[in-house]
């Protein structure tokens, strides 16, 4: 009888044993969690926070992120900066710029330190007075990361139109130089380099902090807490829209042996079509070059013949040009890397400069309040 | 004696949670052996043989494949016609048809009865003495609304220089507009790139899957629906019926005729940026699904302004082929005949010659000669 209690005890407890595990796991998870608190998402993680797979244009910015550190947030257009009215106000002149991430500011730690922040502020010093013609000068950055001319293309005609711009800037020939010199096989539509944009989802038990923490060596690439490899950003970001992520790191011999002259006319016919799609749409379209680091070598070449046919183009159509390449040639005071300028009086405050000091020499914001088309835009 | 000690909530939760938890592995054992449908991951393999996710335009064909059902041939390019040289031969207008599935001849049984295989025969025969040749090429694909054509047109399209290029647009538009609860002009509400299907994680047990089998998405794995089209696979999960919000309906046709003039509008800008006569054509929806034949009349309209105001050649297959159960076995698709497709390539081949489409082109090929 004595020895029957603890056993029949045993017997009734033994179905506590569910509730406790539950109980102790979720404690398990909320103390790991505690503790892991400065473990910072994977970088997957941050990412998944701000891209977002699109069928036309391989990725596009989520409305309404932000980065993490607050360096960035996107309105709920889709673009970097401040919410801008779907609908423009009248008596506002609106200004579209494309391109990638220097457009972007990948360098800028504040969204109103990129260059077309900084383009906005002096047109508005410049235009905007009481009394004035114009009540308004709006700067949409639509600016992505990683894009090239043909996202940029198909951005504009699909997305950054329905704002009614009379200005586009477009900035591109980097992430196109990349397409160009570090890849074997060439498509005209860029299906060589970029693949669909699929984010590679966690397993089920890898939301588990606790089983993502006791079982490392099965943890995948989605893992949203761990990663082994921690790539930046813009390293998955090639991981996951590239057919061969390793190819932008390619050496020079290899990007010789890659790269064909004819692969740019490629790169003019898109530039082209964004004119062509301007101004059959109303809009007055503006060139820009891009700078890169001449120590680069070979593929500082490549840039500069981009470069070249961007000049060309713009000539040939009577576009303004601003010709940053020229204007703001790469020193280490003024750019972070080989292509981003530096957040500063040399690097993105220069940049936002020059795109003023040109659009006030073409007269384009006079000539777009008065509701005039630019000169190329008489057709 | 021992005394009775009284169960606890957690003990009872333990009860329920064990037998629960084991009956219900058992049951997806069970039926994972006796129910015979394997799940199915991915693009259905049907359709994995044709065609292939793509970055920019949400799907391609696959080169040189063939439709199980043998009437689609694709060739090298991934068009649903014969091969041809992508460089253009010398003394040869090239005519480029772009669109959806109307463009693709959704229902003609092999690619020599298509609308562009007519349209290039009656062409031929008009310009037999020609001092030129004329080549039409089929570059329409199913479910393609006025967005891709145009990213088409550009990337790969120009490659062939083409010297016209006809669009047709506006039925496919509607989906995206009607069936949403949310409309965004670049499609990203409705629209995804092709790609593996997505079940929703409930999906994933068989037992649900068999017990709610109404609720189940057409990307279910255990439950593989017949009726899954190219439809299914490149949009997210669509109303059944269009939105309830009637009063939304004008807005919905509104925004998506907007969205086709935008797009048909690039169109032409970018075709005669680059030496290319651009033509138009609007697109018949059957009068018995009342509200999508009143939006696709709006689009049409919008297509017509558009063509008036710019000064482009419109072939309007709205009004010169209204839709009747005879010559269309759907609310959009032509029968196969020459009653038929053979009737629209007549249409456009007597609207190009009219309006002196290919004369024009005739000349521009001459120019270029001159200047090369």
């Amino acid at each position: 009888m004595v020895e029957q209690v603890p056993a029949m005890r045993r017997r009734r407890r033994w179905p506590l044993i569910f509730p406790a595990i539950a109980a102790g796991w979720l404690l398990a998870e909320i103390v790991i969690a505690a503790i892991g608190a400065w473990v910072s998402p994977a970088p997957l993680a941050a990412l998944r926070r701000v891209y977002r797979p699109h069928p036309y244009r391989v990725y596009a910015l989520i409305p309404g992120s932000r980065s993490k550190a607050g360096h960035f947030t996107i309105n709920s257009q889709g673009f970097r900066g401040p919410e801008i009215e779907p609908c423009k106000p009248s008596g506002t002149v609106r200004i579209a710029c494309l391109g990638d991430s220097t457009t972007f500011g990948e360098a800028a730690t504040a969204d109103d330190h990129t260059w077309p922040a900084r383009l906005e502020r002096r047109l508005r010093e410049r235009y905007v007075k009481p009394g004035g013609q114009l009540s308004g000068i709006e700067v949409i950055n639509a600016g992505v990361p990683g894009y090239t001319s043909l996202e940029s293309l198909i951005h504009f005609e699909t997305w950054v139109l329905d704002y009614q711009p009379d200005i586009a800037i477009f900035d591109h020939g980097l992430n196109d130089a990349v397409f160009m010199a570090c890849f074997r096989d060439f498509s005209s539509e860029y299906t060589h380099a970029r693949k669909v944009f699929e984010i590679p989802r966690p397993q089920l038990w890898e939301h588990s902090l606790l089983l993502s923490s006791l079982f490392p060596a099965r943890r995948t690439i989605a893992n949203p807490y761990w990663s082994d490899r921690r790539p930046s950003q813009a390293e998955w970001l090639d991981r996951l829209t590239l057919t061969d992520p390793q190819r932008p790191a390619v050496d020079e011999a290899e990007q010789r042996h890659c790269f064909r002259p004819e692969r740019i006319a490629v790169f003019a016919r898109n530039v082209r079509n964004f004119v062509f799609v301007a101004r059959g749409q109303g809009v007055v379209p503006v060139l820009a070059t891009v700078v890169y680091a001449p120590q680069a070598g070979f593929f500082a070449d490549v840039v500069g013949q981009i470069n070249e046919s961007l000049r060309k183009v713009a000539t040939e159509l009577s576009v303004p040009c601003v010709d940053l390449a020229r204007e703001m040639p790469w020193s280490a005071e003024a750019f972070v890397d080989a292509s981003q300028p530096r957040d500063g009086p040399e690097g993105l405050e220069r940049a936002g400069r020059i795109f003023a000091d040109e659009l006030i020499r073409q007269k384009l914001v006079e000539r777009a309040a008065a509701g005039k088309p630019a000169a190329g835009n008489q057709r | 004696m021992t005394e009775r000690r009284k169960t606890t909530l957690w003990q009872l939760l333990g009860f329920a949670c064990l037998p629960v938890a084991a009956l219900w592995v058992s049951v997806e054992i069970v039926l994972s052996i006796c129910w015979l449908p394997s799940p199915q991951a991915g693009v259905p393999p049907a359709f994995a043989v044709v065609v292939k996710p793509h970055p920019y335009r949400v799907y391609a064909y696959k080169s040189g494949r063939t439709e199980k059902a043998g009437d689609g041939v694709y060739n090298s390019v991934g068009f649903r016609d014969r091969e041809f040289a992508e460089q253009k031969p010398p003394h040869t207008i090239r005519i480029i048809c772009l669109g959806g599935s109307t463009t693709y001849s959704l229902g003609a049984t092999s690619n020599s009865v298509t609308y562009p295989a007519y349209l290039q025969r009656f062409l031929r025969q008009r310009y037999a003495g020609a001092p030129f040749d004329i080549e039409v090429i089929n570059a329409g694909h199913p479910v393609y609304s006025s967005l891709e054509p145009l990213i088409l047109f550009q990337t790969r399209v120009l490659d062939f220089s083409p010297d016209v290029a006809i669009l047709m647009t506006g039925v496919n538009d509607l989906w995206e507009a009607l069936k949403y609860a949310t409309f965004s002009s670049d499609y990203s509400h409705s629209r995804h790139t092709l790609g593996p299907l997505r079940p929703a994680v409930w999906e994933h047990s068989r037992l649900l899957s068999l017990l709610l089998a109404r609720a189940t998405s057409p990307f279910n794995p255990y439950r593989p629906n017949p009726d899954r089209n190219l439809v299914h696979l490149t949009h997210q999960p669509w109303y059944d019926t269009a939105p309830s919000h009637t009063l939304t309906i004008p807005l919905r046709e509104a925004k998506c005729a907007e969205t086709v003039g935008r797009n048909a509008l690039s169109f032409v800008a970018v075709a005669r940026g680059n030496n290319v006569i651009p033509v138009i054509a609007t697109e018949t929806f059957g009068p018995q699904y009342e509200v999508f034949a009143e939006a696709l009349e709006r689009s049409n309209e919008t297509l017509r302004t558009i063509a008036s105001s710019q000064s482009v050649v419109l072939v309007d297959v709205a009004r010169a082929m209204p839709w009747n159960a005879e010559q269309y076995f759907d609310a959009v698709h032509l029968r196969d005949g020459s009653e038929t497709y053979g009737r629209m390539g007549k249409l456009f081949a007597d609207a190009l010659a009219k309006a002196g489409v290919i004369e024009q082109a005739a000349r521009n090929l001459n120019r270029g000669a001159s200047v090369h």
